[in-house]
């Protein structure tokens, strides 16, 4: 499964961390923790209204330019339809209305394809913002009190500097929503 | 990851050929069984089932396929010491051997992923004590330096022909080298139906020009019958080696023939016969992933779309004046075109195509098993063995088949005893059938046994609370039949370890409807039950005709439509409830309530209804007009999305996508909603 859409380059690293030139001292740290320096999250984020969501690179397939999705009868409002993505028949969902952050504009701006076990499922975005990559240790579990209506849904926020990122659970959004 | 991934490839065709080695095993189980009722056992089959256990330890190991290898390995020790008579074939050990195969069906089917270290641990031991091992009688009738070339089977082979009193002779036959695989192929063919091949030596006389072989075969027939035959085909010398008419008279080392056959041969014959073996393989068959033969028809259906596209323009510019004479060059180069892609498609769908004999035949190993269990006797009789079917629909009516003879074995067939006092033949007989009948084939899974009791069935739905006597009271016969299909209906009183599975069937229903299918049951108490069922030959590609409703289009596949009618009036269009079609009132319901999609207002005029059958009920589905008929290519909404009265969707290329109904499925539906069976 090739990651598509990790290619895309990245001009705005704003979440980049700067990485130090090993000195002895990471050096004997990162042996430490064998699996290197500093654990990276690589996620693909975009935009639902004004707030920032992502998912991590490896749930996503490929991001699509908005089509004609056909409509299927008997089904929640929040499943926009069916797409053909090369052949394979590919529910869409809003996700938007899916979280329940707002109501689906009618033209998304994305689709992006997000796969979990061969499962897969496209979700309307407003606007993407890139694949990033962040550090680990800056995704920060839910607390459980949050007043986010997105909240079953979600892995745990990203904080990097003001921003806030909020890191979606693929699969729970793939499995729960059919 | 490349890596993995060929590695996950080998795997997978590792797991295809292996199931095809299973698959003939436990068809040679089944001839093998039916020998050892009728005391007669065939070497060759016992042969060739040996070969399956031994290429499949042999496989095995190549990948590290412990539970899979050990257990080959054991059976094929087994199965050594019967092929070389060093134990007798009673039935414990073929009980034995059967339990061990179907654990390697087992072992497959989960692709190791179960632990089954202790039942492999009990099967192994089963077969090692259930072979006793015999002592040969080692009574030497043959000369010690014939026994030397042979291998131990061979020796074994020998010895049994000359127990059944059958002569032993030794062809000397000499074929030029360029054509001596052909003519000995073609020799030891026309031997195979004379006698029975013991060995094959190749001989020190060989030349540059000629190859010289002496065979060594028994036969009941006399060496001038064998000679005429042989000398009809090759050059060849016949001679005696055991006369079976004076059977005092015993091979002597000073014929010609043991004794060249002899000289410098030593152990190098082990594999005797490996002189017209050769790396290249007999078949010319090739291995093709079902995956990618679906690939091909979404393009053929592609293609066809375009095609269109084509003709609709050849159309127009015929209309136009200054065109018209491309128009029609146009529309013939599309004509040629539809037929070629016509040709494409039907040779694509042969490719997939197998014979349901495929099918029948795995249910021979389970039903001698299953009915062993049940402590009954049953017959199986296969009857159209060569209707093709597509591979795919195949495998998935593997289930709903294995669903069904289980419930027959368990419930329907009575217990020997039970059928003769009923004077019955003692042994039940299980009829599989087929036969093709249009777009579909027809499968019959009939017996002679008890058949259904529709009181029975009738209080069974009661206890289980599935409908209130009232209501059962209005049912017909056939629907009193159908209550089966409930879920719920079937979880057995007594849970056995073949019918007793938590699935009813309910999951049959389901399984057949899923693919278009539709299943009967015809019974009749104490003569028997036949389960009838229809299925599409093939979902690969279908025709479909392409309708509109309320503004959307919707593919219908024409297999499961019995006709089209045009409906003129508006009241008709708008009713929800019956229609005459052909003086019969028919149920009906218009597309749009069915998926509660918005109609367009103030639409009148014309609309066609769509009628479709479901064994004997009919429902007619009203859609708004018709668009064109066209080949489609079915896909599945999404394994996580399942709507009914959608059987998938289709890509129309430029075209967009559209959903392709479940007819069948609405009307399911349709019926269950206006006649609600009151489940609880």
């Amino acid at each position: 499964m090739g990651n598509k859409a990790a290619k895309t380059s990245n001009a705005r690293l704003s979440a980049r961390q700067e990485t130090a030139a090993p000195t002895e001292d990471n050096y004997a740290e990162s042996l430490e923790h064998k699996s290197g320096e500093e654990e990276k999250l690589h996620i693909i984020s975009f935009f639902l209204g004004d707030a920032e969501y992502a998912l991590e690179v490896n749930d996503a397939v490929e991001v699509l330019r908005p089509r004609e999705v056909t409509e299927v009868p008997r089904t929640p409002d929040f499943i926009r339809g069916i797409l053909s993505v090369r052949g394979e028949m590919v529910p869409v969902i809003d996700l938007k209305l899916r979280l329940g952050v707002g109501k689906a504009g009618d033209k998304p701006g994305r689709i992006l394809i997000a796969s979990v076990e061969e499962l897969k499922a496209g979700f309307t975005v407003d606007r993407l913002a890139g694949v990033k990559e962040v550090p680990a240790s800056s995704l920060e579990p839910l607390s459980g009190d949050e007043q986010d209506e997105a909240a079953p849904f979600l892995k745990g926020l990203i904080r990097v500097g003001d921003f806030t990122i909020r890191l979606l659970n693929a699969r729970r959004l793939i499995e729960f929503s059919f | 990851m490349a890596n993995r991934g060929f590695k996950a490839e080998r795997f997978k065709e590792f797991l295809a050929e292996a199931e095809d080695i299973l698959n003939s095993m436990s068809k040679g189980l089944m001839k093998l069984g039916k020998g050892v009722k009728a005391g007669i056992i065939d070497p060759a089959v016992l042969n060739s089932i040996f070969r399956s256990a031994h290429t499949l330890k042999g496989m095995s190991g190549i990948f590290d396929f412990n539970d899979l290898a050990t257990l080959s390995h054991s059976l094929e020790d087994t199965l050594d010491l019967l092929r070389l008579g060093k134990a007798s074939l009673t039935d414990e050990v073929l009980d034995a051997v059967i339990a061990s195969h179907a654990m390697l069906v087992r072992i497959i089917s989960t692709k190791g992923k179960e632990d089954y270290t202790a039942e492999i641990e009990a099967l192994k031991e089963r077969l090692k004590s259930s072979c006793l091992k015999k002592k040969p009688d080692q009574k030497d009738k043959i000369d010690k330096e014939i026994l030397s070339v042979l291998t131990e089977y061979e020796e074994h082979r020998l010895r049994e022909n000359l127990r059944e009193g059958r002569n032993i002779f030794i062809i000397k036959v000499r074929f030029p080298i360029t054509s001596f695989d052909r003519g000995y192929v073609a020799l030891t063919e026309m031997l195979k139906s004379e006698a029975e091949l013991v060995a094959t030596l190749p001989s020190t006389k060989s030349s540059h020009e000629m190859l010289h072989f002496d065979i060594l075969i028994g036969s009941r027939n006399s060496r001038e019958h064998i000679a005429k035959l042989v000398t009809a085909m090759a050059e060849a010398e016949v001679a005696v080696l055991s006369d079976a008419s004076s059977s005092t008279r015993r091979p002597t080392a000073g014929r010609e023939p043991a004794l060249e056959v002899i000289k410098g041969h030593g152990d190098s014959n082990k594999h005797s016969g490996a002189s017209t073996e050769s790396l290249r393989r007999v078949s010319n068959t090739v291995r093709v992933d079902i995956g990618k033969l679906d690939y091909i028809m979404s393009i053929i259906s592609e293609l066809g779309i375009l095609k269109t596209g084509m003709s609709s323009l050849s159309t127009r510019l015929r209309n136009e004046k200054d065109f018209s004479v491309y128009g029609i060059e146009l529309s013939r180069s599309s004509k040629n075109l539809e037929r070629k892609l016509n040709e494409l498609r039907d040779s694509v769908l042969d490719v997939r195509m197998v014979p349901i004999g495929q099918l029948f035949g795995r249910f021979e190993t389970v039903i001698v098993k299953l009915s062993r269990e049940a402590g009954k006797e049953i017959r199986m009789v296969t009857n159209g063995d060569e209707t093709e079917l597509d591979k795919l629909i195949v495998e998935e009516l593997a289930d709903p088949f294995m669903h069904i003879i289980r419930n027959v074995l368990d419930h329907a067939i009575e217990a020997p005893g039970v059928r003769e006092a009923l004077g019955k033949p003692r042994a039940g007989t299980l009829t599989l059938s087929a036969h093709q009948k249009g777009n579909h084939v027809v499968i019959e899974i009939k017996d002679d046994g008890a058949g259904m009791d529709l009181d029975f069935i009738k209080n069974k739905a009661i206890e289980r609370g599935l409908l209130p006597r009232e209501a059962l009271e209005r049912l017909s016969r056939q629907e009193v039949l159908d209550l089966i299909f409930l879920p719920g209906f079937s979880t057995c009183d007594v849970v056995s370890e073949t019918s007793g599975r938590g699935v009813g069937m309910d999951v049959v229903k389901e399984n057949i409807t899923r693919l278009s299918g539709i299943i009967d049951i015809e019974t009749v108490k104490g003569k028997g039950t036949r389960f009838i069922l229809t299925i599409p030959i093939t979902l690969a590609i279908i025709q479909a005709l392409i309708v509109e409703d309320s503004s959307r289009r919707y593919a219908v596949p024409l297999n499961s439509v019995l006709e089209i009618i045009e409906l003129d009036s508006a009241l008709e269009c708008g009713a929800a409830g019956m229609i005459m079609v052909n003086g019969r009132e028919v149920p009906s319901v218009s597309l749009s309530d069915f998926f509660g999609t918005q109609r367009e207002p103030g639409r009148d005029g014309s609309c066609y209804g769509i009628v479709a059958g479901l064994a004997e009920h009919r429902l007619c589905i009203i859609v708004d007009s018709l668009v064109e008929e066209l080949d489609v290519v079915i896909k599945p909404l999404s394994r996580i999305l399942k709507v009914p009265g959608i059987a998938g969707a289709t890509d129309m290329g430029e075209k967009g996508t559209i959903l392709v109904l479940d007819v069948t499925g609405i009307l399911d539906h349709v019926l269950k909603e206006r006649k609600p069976l009151a489940r609880v």
